[in-house]
């Protein structure tokens, strides 16, 4: 059995407690995602399996079935993922830790359909916490993607 | 692309690199701490079962720790105090009792897991004030600031006030959760040096910490590191620090415990190590903000207008010579004739209080702002009329002028964009049936200067290389900074390259008090001032003439490129200091805001929601909008989070916080968020040539809870004196009150 990152193909974790998490960041060299509380308190660890939001710290490695999505794997080549290029635009990020599990929470929250107002928004990104409190400016950048694709 | 932080593009893409991230030819050892779970006693640790796991590499305790020398540190955390695992002695829950290294994570995880931490004759820990009465004393001191102060007969004053207000504050314990827990690598070198990778705030005095307890070399001892603040050199440090990024710190990476507990570790297991830790270890192996109370008295004639303030904060502190400086601000704020500060301090059984934005001017403008809604009641006037009639031409302490001072302008700016003049009664019902409450409060932090260092090179080529130790925690100062010099020396910002890592670079002032892009700043600007003269001397133009567009140009117009000049001179470097009087000045500096508050609360469960806060400040010059505006919004999130929800909890009987985590320890989240808005007033152009920056994130920290607390006694008539606003809190104000929303309604 093999774990797709990106596209990629990695071998399972032999230990059967390995968290997605710590087998990304010890094992694959995919530190990308960051480790803030490693209790799915923070969701600073937010990946995508086949593009649902999942919180890396709580899901053991041997039990993904699916695409998994990370930070390192939004860009193609030097192209910034719309995502991304919102949060530099709209300065969405201070201290960038958190700013991984924000960007893919943010992907999903656009595609699920959860972006349709400020207040939204913000009801469907509390699960990522920011301590340097740039939530303003994370809607902003939410809003401006979820725009610009019913746009089209 | 313009306008972005320098590091934005690379935190976008994960690829942004904090010291849990780093990869190394050799990689390290995995160290995790074993903590105390109760606060008093003595400590013996059977280690056989972990030693016996075939990934466990070591254990270390008190038995085998290499002995460190005592530290003299002026950040006055705990390491300045006691240095850890040097006894068997515990005195607080969460202390550091035994470390132990393995070859990866989950070995290292079994090994704690295994390792039997026994303590004896432990004895009941004091961990509240309200359990610590008889080990309060009275200070003239407290940390930076001062414990005892005195104008006039203020208890006269107070006796004599036509109208008086008393304000009994008390503020739970909280702590700074940045969102990076944290790491350390640390590896020992040949020549007895050490190699360690951290995020600091401070470089070279955590440098010099670790030299200290070590005993590495005198360059790295306190004699070394007040070398290098005032002459700049660096001696031959045997400590190699390499500052990292910061994934936030608002004050808690400043000399922590695990700066040192990953050189032990490295030391005994003779291989490189890095300590990692989780959440919950950093709620005591870094500071927190401390519990205080205050009674705060205040007299007034029958205008509102100040006549005494007597002040008389009870502060805890834990295993750290850091005390909340609750003292210095209050008496600065508002015209008043007579005042009296007295200071008690208790040392309760917790890890070593510190560092936390707005560091005592929090805490003390909530009590002042309280007893000033409390007269405006009394003398039934405005809020803002009451703040009005006590405004400051001068630092009322000092009888200093100030160096600017646009609080007149945020007061005006802050109201009209809020609409408080036209704002709805305190108390009105809501369309959705809840009730409208307002608030405001005023703003100030102290201006400070410390000293800095920087060597700057102007290359043939067309870069400007600056070599100073600063640090990047989220705050933007790399970006600012990079601003700054690009401007200084007409070069593209994306031509400037800063050296900050590593301990050889240049004293810089740390990333503290909101002064590291200003303290900095001022050096790097002597420096390229001096490298102007050279260009000016090789190119026959007066020393007056000034960089700009890649030339070098006279007051009479008169030019030459730089790039010819340097070709004639060669790569120029200068090195420029600053602030080695720390700032001293005729004049008072100090920012300045006001900031204002809807709320709605409601009226059945007494749940509130912030709806907005709008604030205004004088922060000086401002540099780079979009960052300093973000550092102003961020911090006034922070600041509804010390209002409402941060308290890290104790249990008195075994002294151990007991929501130690990120989700128990409640932070604001993006649904708790309100509308926020941040104006800048004052001169944000600043005066040609000088730099005019004023410190930015703590003065937005500052004015936020008491706007919070007054608007929800504007709602509910309830005073709520406790941080933060918990609902427990809220009740017992409203009850107090014997507050009817029925009558409200009608």
């Amino acid at each position: 059995m093999t774990l797709c990152i990106n596209g990629a193909d990695y071998p399972m974790p032999n230990d059967p407690r390995t968290t997605l998490l710590d087998h990304m960041r010890e094992k694959l060299n995919l530190t990308g995602t960051k480790k803030g509380c490693d209790h799915g308190q923070c969701g600073a660890c937010t990946v995508l399996v086949d593009g649902k939001r999942v919180l890396s710290c709580l899901q053991l490695a041997q039990t993904v079935r699916g695409d998994v999505t990370t930070i390192e794997g939004l860009s193609k080549n030097d192209t910034l993922h719309p995502m991304q290029a919102a949060f530099l635009e709209h300065d969405a990020y201070q201290c960038g830790f958190c700013t991984p599990g924000q960007i893919m929470s943010a992907v999903a929250c656009v595609s699920e359909g959860h972006a349709g107002s400020d207040a939204e928004i913000a009801d469907w990104m509390s699960g990522n916490l920011c301590r340097c409190a740039a939530y303003p400016q994370i809607r902003a950048a939410i809003a401006s993607v979820a725009q610009a694709e019913a746009e089209g | 692309m313009q306008g972005h932080r320098i590091e934005g593009a690379d935190k976008v893409r994960g690829l942004a690199k904090y010291t849990d991230d780093l990869r190394f030819a050799t990689p390290p050892l995995i160290a995790l701490t074993a903590t105390s779970p109760v606060a008093r006693g003595r400590v013996q640790i059977d280690t056989s079962a972990a030693l016996a796991l075939p990934g466990t590499r070591c254990v270390i305790d008190h038995t085998n720790a290499p002995r460190l020398k005592r530290a003299i540190l002026i950040s006055m955390c705990e390491p300045g105090t006691r240095m850890p695992l040097q006894s068997d002695q515990v005195e607080y829950a969460g202390q550091p009792v035994a470390i132990v290294v393995a070859d990866s994570l989950h070995a290292a995880r079994d090994a704690l897991a295994a390792l039997i931490v026994t303590i004896e004759n432990h004895d009941a820990p004091a961990v509240v004030l309200s359990d610590a009465e008889n080990r309060l004393k009275s200070v003239r001191r407290a940390g930076i600031g001062p414990g005892a102060m005195k104008k006039g007969d203020a208890d006269a004053a107070l006796a004599d006030a036509s109208v008086s207000a008393e304000v009994n504050a008390h503020a739970a314990p909280h702590h700074q959760n940045p969102m990076e827990p944290g790491a350390v690598v640390a590896r020992w070198d040949p020549d007895g040096g050490v190699t360690v990778h951290a995020a600091v705030q401070w470089h070279h005095l955590d440098a010099s910490m670790i030299g200290q307890a070590f005993g590495l070399s005198w360059a790295d001892g306190m004699t070394g590191l007040l070398g290098r603040a005032v002459l700049g050199t660096s001696g031959k440090s045997k400590v190699r620090l390499h500052n990292q990024l910061s994934g936030g710190a608002f004050g808690r990476n400043i000399s922590y415990l695990a700066l040192l507990l990953a050189p032990i570790a490295a030391k005994v297991a003779g291989g490189p190590v890095k300590l990692v830790q989780s959440r919950r270890d950093t709620f005591s192996l870094m500071s927190h903000r401390s519990e205080v109370k205050q009674r705060l008295r205040v007299g007034a004639d029958t205008d509102g207008k100040l006549k005494a303030i007597v002040l008389e904060p009870d502060i805890a502190r834990g295993n750290a010579a850091f005390v909340e400086p609750i003292g210095e601000m209050p008496m600065q704020l508002y015209a008043h004739d007579t005042h009296r500060l007295t200071t008690r301090v208790a040392k309760l059984d917790l890890p070593g209080a510190g560092w936390m934005r707005g560091p005592g001017v929090a805490h003390a403008i909530f009590a002042l702002e309280q007893a000033m809604d409390d007269l405006a009641r009394q003398v039934g006037k405005d809020p803002l009329d009451i703040r009005l009639a006590n405004y400051s031409e001068k630092n009322p302490a000092n009888g200093k002028s100030w160096e600017a001072k646009a609080l007149l302008e945020a007061y005006e700016v802050g109201a009209a964009k809020f609409g408080w003049r036209d704002r709805p009664k305190g108390g009105s019902v809501r369309p959705d049936g809840r009730v409208s409450g307002f608030g405001m409060a005023s703003a100030i932090d102290l201006g400070r200067q410390f000293p800095a260092h920087a060597t700057v090179t102007m290359t043939k080529d067309g870069r400007v290389v600056v070599s100073l130790a600063v640090s990047e925690m989220g705050q933007g100062l790399l970006t600012g900074l990079t601003g700054v010099v690009a401007e200084m020396t007409g070069v593209s910002p994306d031509r400037v390259e800063f050296k900050r890592e590593a301990t050889k670079e240049g004293y810089a002032a740390g990333s503290i008090g909101s002064t590291g892009t200003y303290s900095n700043a001022a050096a790097v600007k002597t420096a390229v001032e001096k490298i102007i003269k050279k260009l000016a001397k090789a190119g026959g133009l007066p020393k007056s003439s000034k960089l700009q567009d890649g030339m070098l140009v006279a007051p009479n117009g008169e030019s030459a490129a730089i790039s010819d000049l340097l070709s004639r001179t060669g790569d120029l470097t200068a090195k420029g200091r600053a602030g080695l009087t720390f700032g001293a000045s005729k004049q008072a500096k100090a920012s300045f805001g006001a900031v204002f508050c809807e709320m709605a609360v409601d009226p059945i469960t007494l749940d509130v929601e912030v709806i907005r806060l709008v604030g205004a400040y004088d922060c000086g010059r401002v540099l780079q909008p979009k960052i300093a505006r973000a550092q102003l919004i961020g911090a006034m999130i922070m600041g509804m989070g010390q209002a409402l929800m941060e308290e890290t909890r104790l249990d008195r009987k075994r002294g151990h916080w007991t929501n130690a985590e990120i989700g128990e320890a409640l932070v604001p989240t993006q649904a708790d968020c309100p509308h926020v808005e941040a104006h800048f007033v004052g001169d944000t152009q600043g005066k040609p040539g000088a730099l005019d920056f004023k410190g930015i994130a703590e003065t937005a920290i500052v004015g936020v809870s008491p706007a919070i607390a007054s608007a929800f006694a504007d709602a509910t008539g309830g005073v709520v004196h406790h941080l933060p606003l918990n609902h427990a809190a809220r009740l017992a104000a409203v009850s107090r009150a014997q507050f009817s929303f029925k009558e409200a309604a009608e």
